[in-house]
């Protein structure tokens, strides 16, 4: 986006791209005390360029507090405080401003907060850009008033924040573009439009990743290639002694500084993976026993070392992680390789590493800012352990001779749960991010997974699944409406970690059967196609359910359980 | 028209969502119904990038019609 014209922005804003008309609409609001409207349209463009059907909504000037009341129905706020804004209504300079002055403003602007946490509280996901004096005054040594304001509305910020609100320090993407570059005082003067183009491009890519992350548009894996990219020098040639990774040459610095970046993404639940032509065995020793070497075989999923082409080898690890390859980033240092995975799969984002190698490993934390998102969350955290278990699983699949005799072997154990508020925060999760076991792809935010809880028409079922080699956590829901005798499938849905083990059929047969003791009539469900739900396309035929005849495009199911008999899945079992 | 006209036209014919037979040497903030004061940065951001100029804060208000815009370029232009 940073190259492209503010000119062109607007053109294609002007337009919606006929694929997107489909999918369902995002509307997204910003409310502020200065102008914003380049900044709206920098963010439309933006979402649509990501294939969300954003709308945008640009609250009245300065009315961000009366604006909350009314614009309840938003998918995304954007609420943005600018000091200028505050300070620019007093009569006396900020840094003249006496303790009592300060404290006014101080508490009305917390008074506001208060009342807007309280009104934005349905609203999915709200950023709220934290104060910053930046603008208008700050000394190297002496701390300003404008500071000591703008740090004591932060800090109750902080103290206040409800759990959809994200405070996205805006500070930073003026401090990386410097403030001459920042602001325009022109446009302030004129029309109440401080900021540059160059600066909301900065801050749209700074806050993208969050918002993605909420829609499931999120990368989950970087591959790397070996030689001069996970370490300097060719195994193959300068052998395990001549390549370089340590901190005694400059070189092996960098790739240091490299190794130790992927440790801490793969410690944040990004996965690693390997992609590289080398003879498989002088990887392993070199991962085994090199002792420079920081990334071991427990932060890497996945390896491909052999000399097949490395499109094939991306798609297999794409299949074999079962993740889309757009959730996939390959970094590489050949400008031939890196060609060749642009040309055959588009969707793989790519890196080559520059050849100012002293850049490598800053081009890599700006990749990883503007794709990747850590949610912090546990479920994230663990994921690298989870797929090192899922890879023992496979090892083990190969030692048996039915698909059931080996998943018996695993001791699956699942745990279903019906209305369980401790975990709301991962239920909203799993239907922001599951795409391929998902039967309708309807997207929920805490408040309204807590407002199932809270109607009685409707029951929220979650699995946690557990077997010998480890705990995978909640990774299954079920959504139920209930109406007179009938009950309706709102949503199903269940983690990729966890597919291909028949625990979906366990699941469903759980609540299955409870409705079927509660004297319940007839399961309707929806199969609402979408780009990746194909996996789910039969699970309802296969199930029993019966496809209602009379329509033509809309896969509607029904399941009369009075004749209805279990699918029997006799090796998992339900624990409580 | 002359070139730096020209090349306003198609500008304000994307900015404004006008179709460009309809903008000529008199169009003005007075005939251009999209023509508002929030557009109008819009058009300025445009031309700066166009011609990677800087316009001074007093020009800016007062450029709004296809005559003095032209004008004012051609002087900033010029040096």
């Amino acid at each position: 986006m940073e190259e492209v014209r503010y000119s062109e922005i607007i053109k294609a804003n002007q337009k919606v791209n006929p694929n997107l008309k489909h999918s369902a609409l995002v509307k997204v609001s910003i409310l502020s005390n200065i102008t914003c409207n380049q900044f709206s349209s920098l963010l439309l463009y933006y979402l649509r360029e990501k294939n969300i059907n954003a709308k945008m909504n640009i609250g009245d000037y300065d009315n961000i507090v009366q604006n909350t009341y009314d614009y309840t129905d938003t998918n995304i706020m954007i609420i943005h405080y600018d000091f200028m804004g505050l300070i620019g209504k007093e009569n006396i300079f900020i840094e003249d401003f006496n303790s009592e002055t300060s404290e006014m403003l101080i508490n009305s602007i917390k008074a506001e907060i208060d009342i807007i946490v309280k009104n934005v509280k349905d609203i999915p996901i709200v950023i709220f850009n934290l104060f910053t004096p930046i603008v208008a005054f700050s000394h190297l040594i002496k701390s300003s008033v404008a500071e000591k304001i703008c740090v004591e509305l932060n800090e109750h910020l902080y103290r206040n924040r409800a759990r959809n609100i994200i405070l996205a320090n805006f500070e930073r993407a003026v401090q990386h573009l410097g403030l001459a570059n920042s602001i325009d005082m022109r446009m302030y003067q004129l029309s109440k439009s401080l900021y540059t183009i160059q600066l909301w491009k900065e801050y749209v890519q700074s806050i993208g990743s969050a918002l993605l992350y909420n829609f499931g548009i999120v990368r989950k894996a970087i591959i790397f290639d070996c030689d001069n990219t996970l370490w300097g020098g060719v195994l193959g040639e300068d052998g395990i002694d001549g390549i370089q990774m340590a901190d005694n040459s400059g070189i092996g610095r960098i790739y240091r500084e490299i190794q130790k970046i992927i440790v801490w993404l793969a410690n944040q639940g990004i996965l690693i993976g390997l992609c590289s032509k080398n003879n498989p065995e002088d990887v392993e020793n070199v991962i085994g026993s090199h002792p420079d070497m920081l990334v071991r075989n427990s932060h890497i999923v996945i390896k491909r070392v052999n000399w097949e082409d490395k499109a094939t080898n991306l798609l297999s690890i794409s299949k074999e992680l079962n993740i889309h390859t757009d959730s996939i980033v390959f970094v590489d240092d050949s400008p031939f390789e890196i060609n060749l995975v642009r040309e055959s799969i588009p969707d793989i984002l790519t890196m080559q590493v520059p050849k100012a190698m002293e850049a490598y490993p800053s081009q890599l934390l700006n990749l990883v800012k503007e794709n990747f998102y850590f949610s912090g969350e546990s479920s994230d955290l663990n994921k690298t352990k989870q797929y090192l278990e899922q890879n023992q699983r496979k090892h083990e699949e190969t030692k048996h001779a039915s698909l059931d005799e080996y998943l018996a072997s695993l001791q699956i154990k699942i745990v279903v749960e019906k209305n369980s508020p401790r975990d709301v925060a991962r239920f909203s999760q799993l239907t922001q991010k599951t795409n391929q076991f998902n039967v309708t792809t309807r997207r929920y935010s805490e408040t309204q997974i807590n407002n199932f809880f809270a109607n009685e028409s409707f029951d929220v079922y979650s699995m946690s699944v557990s077997d010998k080699f480890g705990d995978s956590g909640v990774t299954g829901l079920c959504i139920t409406k209930i109406a007179g005798k009938v009950i309706e499938i709102d949503t199903l849905l269940m983690s990729c970690r966890v597919m291909g083990r028949k625990i979906e059929y366990a699941f469903i047969n759980y609540i299955l059967k409870h409705y079927q003791s509660q004297r319940f009539a007839t399961v309707n469900a929806k199969y609402i196609p979408s780009s990746k739900n194909m996996p789910v396309k039969i699970f309802f035929p296969e199930m029993g359910f019966i496809r209602k005849a009379n329509e033509n495009d809309t896969y509607d199911y029904s399941l009369d359980l009075d004749v209805w008999d279990e699918k029997q899945i006799d090796f998992i079992e339900i624990g409580k | 028209m002359d070139h730096i006209e020209k090349r306003l036209s198609e500008i304000m014919s994307e900015v404004f969502q006008v179709p460009i037979e309809k903008i000529d040497s008199e169009s003005s903030q007075d005939n251009i119904s999209n023509w508002d004061s929030l557009s109008h940065f819009d058009l300025i951001i445009t031309i700066e990038e166009a011609w990677g100029i800087t316009i001074p804060v007093e020009e800016i208000g007062s450029m709004t019609s296809m005559k003095i815009i032209s004008l004012i370029l051609k002087e900033l232009t010029a040096s």
